[in-house]
């Protein structure tokens, strides 16, 4: 008995370590300067002496030493690190400490971090945490000098800055959600490329022929938007032609009947076409299972779907429209630049501003980035590369990309908070759209009353065609 | 009458330096960050930022009008309420019966120990697998035999059944294991002289097992309340979608105080209005345990 027992205890202390390997742990890198002379000379870094850049200029032969400590997150380490293997190179008396943090653990341990005087002088950042990082003076502007130079070598530098003036990260690339769906399924329906949807009525035709039944359970879903819309329910006010936030930023302007139309058209969906139910396993896995044959999402799932279901084929489409609207209208999700620690010194600062200077004046690093994460470019020199035309995701971004705005620094919990309220409560409780809007609207407000941001959809250039 | 202890100066001495390291932890960990918690509770603070702007009662004037801060009280309460229930009755019948039983203690012991010590997120994902409603295994076993399973977490009516359902399997081994000792503690001499007495098996538990345990079934419960009220991490483990970044759902169904206390702070960075909640929630616990004790107290056995 004492043998059975030990053997089961040592079974559920590997099951313990077993699943301590499954996570992703912090890994901290120095790249050394043998690895990057292997690596640059394979990633064609420029001689030392050589001025990199057309208006951000980096010159390759500055001489400057101490250490930089980077923080960027875990999966980016795929396009981000031929950047600090070259910049190691350019800069050899300076010592480059790279650390990489899984997603979920980054925003919770690098705000700390900065707030407390340990945080790295330079690291990733995303805007949906501009309002804890920068009101919160975590982070410190770009200067000026280089601002003036991005300006030039990149577009809506303007749109990014922050209230106060200044600029503190710029889009590196644009990105809005997609129609994604799965060709062989699309194959089987009897459909073909001439059948891409133009608007959202159509597209409920053709998810109606995609979705499969066994017996009476669904195998297949053609249109699936499960849990609660995810960050889909924030396009639905701009295919309404609605603005989504009042100008002031404190509350949502879901409380109309173009939105609640457009929400009745999203219900019903599941509730009368029966294209999915609300308890179908969930849309990103279950289009990687080859489950779903549709879904909305954002670019970056291309680059999740050829790293994770390499042999999944899926072709994308731009979002339709609803019949009687100009546009497909929906908001724009950019990938922004790395940011600056507050409060390291003028030397640290120096360094950080050289780091990146090279990630803005040579293309190669933003390219890597728009390929790896599948965005627009932002960079002027990039915006008709021929690589990143001929990939059919950021061909389809690009070619939309006038009908998508920028809606500013909005924080994630307004998203949440959408998602608990808005939908779930129609399809899996019974609650009616009005009720569901109010709930969503009041719970929304309680969020953004002392969040302390200027929406930009008023800054899109198509603005007036917006109610 | 207690003897009472006196101590020469060096022994004195000793015991405090003995105790100055657990007291300073202690400090710094526990009493600490209780403090700050009532006084963080009195500003619109982030913690991440070190703001500060003194408010006043306005954060728990703010929570006591927050619809969600009910919704999730209610939500702990109720887990609470059954969870202990059903796990202290179930654990005590199963002591009671793995008492009885003369071969392979050990061997239940093990099994039902076993879920104590596995990673509750690694369990709790292994779960949602299983009880996916349309994919998952369980609801696949019950379709074969013609029944139609719930949503189980998908659905706003059994998603907190279903955790309450986890929370038991997870913790039933350590509430038995206890009531187990409890059990093969009380002196045989008094279990065989009610037998010669007459006692049925029944009379046996009902007037002499349940009596005799009951200082440990209120340390069950007590710890098991405690621990319940502030459940978290499980109901994150069961609920929380990667894909979206929400968890307590589907409508708030399993959002827990501990739960909202953890949004409101590391998502909304109200660290202030979580604070206030962390103290309400506190008061509850404290009146719980305070009832739990005074009713343990008149019974003189705790």
């Amino acid at each position: 008995m004492k043998k059975l027992c030990a053997f089961l205890l040592a079974l559920t202390l590997m099951e313990g370590a077993a699943v301590g390997c499954t996570s992703t742990p912090t890994t901290s890198e120095t790249p050394s300067s043998s690895s990057s002379t292997e690596e640059s000379s394979s990633s064609d870094a420029a001689p030392a002496g050589e001025v990199i850049g057309e208006n951000v200029q980096f010159d390759t032969g500055k001489q400057l030493s101490g250490e930089l400590e980077v923080w960027f997150y875990e999966d980016g380490k795929a396009f981000i690190d031929s950047l600090f293997t070259d910049y190691q190179q350019y800069r050899p008396d300076v010592q480059l400490n790279v650390t990489y943090i899984p997603w979920g653990d980054y925003w919770k341990k690098l705000p700390v971090a900065v707030s407390s005087g340990n945080g790295p002088d330079v690291f990733y950042f995303h805007n949906m945490y501009h309002n804890l990082m920068v009101d919160g003076r975590l982070m410190q502007p770009y200067p000026e000098d280089l601002v003036e130079n991005l300006k030039k070598d990149f577009n809506d530098v303007e749109t990014t800055a922050a209230a106060d003036g200044n600029t503190y990260y710029i889009s590196v690339g644009g990105g809005h959600g997609l129609i994604y769906y799965n060709k062989t399924l699309w194959a089987d329906a009897g459909l073909t490329e001439d059948d891409i949807p133009e608007t959202w009525e159509e597209l409920r035709e053709i998810a109606i022929k995609l979705t499969q039944f066994n017996g009476d359970q669904m195998v297949v879903s053609g249109f699936n938007y499960n849990p609660g819309a995810g960050a889909f329910i924030n396009d639905w006010s701009y295919l309404s032609g609605r603005f989504l936030y009042s100008e002031d930023g404190k509350d949502i302007l879901i409380d109309n009947d173009d939105f609640k139309s457009a929400m009745q058209f999203f219900i019903d969906l599941y509730t009368v076409d029966n294209v999915c139910t609300p308890t179908f396993p969930e849309y990103q896995q279950s289009f990687k299972d080859g489950t779903t044959a549709m879904l909305w999402n954002h670019p970056f799932y291309a680059g999740q779907l050829r790293r994770e279901v390499p042999d999944l084929e899926f072709g994308v489409f731009p979002q339709p429209k609803f019949e009687g609207k100009e546009r497909n209208w929906h908001y724009n999700n950019p990938d922004v630049s790395m940011g600056i620690n507050s409060k390291i010194d003028d030397t640290q600062k120096e360094m950080a501003v050289d780091f990146l200077t090279l990630f803005f004046a040579e293309d190669k690093y933003l390219k890597e980035w728009d390929m790896a994460q599948v965005l627009a470019p932002s960079k002027k020199s990039l915006a008709d590369d021929p690589d990143l035309m001929a990939d059919p995701v950021i061909k389809v971004l690009m070619d939309d990309f006038e009908n998508s705005l920028y809606v500013g620094p909005s924080p994630d919990a307004v998203t949440q908070d959408l998602i608990q309220n808005l939908v779930d409560p129609v399809l899996k409780g019974g609650v009616s759209i009005d009720d569901a809007i109010d709930a969503s609207v009041a719970k929304v407000h309680q969020t953004l009353m002392d969040f302390n941001w200027t929406p930009a959809e008023r800054t899109y250039a198509h603005a007036d065609e917006l109610k | 009458m207690k003897k009472k202890w006196s101590l020469t100066r060096k022994q004195t001495i000793f015991v405090w330096c003995a105790m100055i390291p657990c007291l300073i932890a202690i400090l710094l960990f526990s009493i600490f960050p209780i403090i700050q918690t009532f006084y963080g509770s009195l500003f619109n603070w982030n913690a991440l930022t070190g703001q500060m702007t003194f408010i006043g009662i306005d954060n728990f004037k703010n929570a006591f009008s927050d619809q969600l801060v009910g919704k999730s009280l209610f939500n702990t309460i109720y887990l609470t309420f059954f969870a202990v229930l059903l796990k202290t009755i179930l654990a005590f019948a199963v002591a009671l019966m793995v008492n009885a039983t003369k071969r392979a203690q050990g061997f239940y012991r093990a099994i039902y120990f076993l879920p104590t010590i596995c990673t509750m997120i690694a369990t709790a994902f292994v779960f949602r697998f299983l009880l996916q409603p349309e994919a998952g295994t369980i609801n696949g076993y019950l379709q074969m035999l013609g029944i139609s399973g719930p949503g189980w977490l998908e659905d706003p009516v059994w998603a907190m059944p279903t955790v309450i359902l986890y929370t038991i399997w997870k913790d039933f081994g350590y509430v038995f294991l206890i009531f187990l000792a409890g059990i093969q503690g009380i002196s045989p001499e008094v279990v065989e002289a009610s037998v010669i007495d007459g006692a049925t098996g029944f009379q046996r538990v009902r007037y002499i097992i349940v009596p005799l345990m009951h200082p440990i079934t209120i340390y069950n419960v007590v710890t098991q309340v405690i621990g319940s009220l502030q459940i978290f991490t499980s109901i994150i483990g069961l609920t929380n979608n990667a894909a979206t970044s929400t968890a307590g759902g589907p409508m708030y169904a399993t959002t827990t105080t501990g739960l909202y206390i953890y949004q409101m702070a590391f998502t909304n960075y109200k660290f202030g209005y979580a604070s206030a909640i962390a103290v309400i929630l506190f008061a509850i616990i404290m009146i719980f345990t305070c009832v739990q004790m005074k009713f343990a107290d008149r019974k003189g056995e705790f």
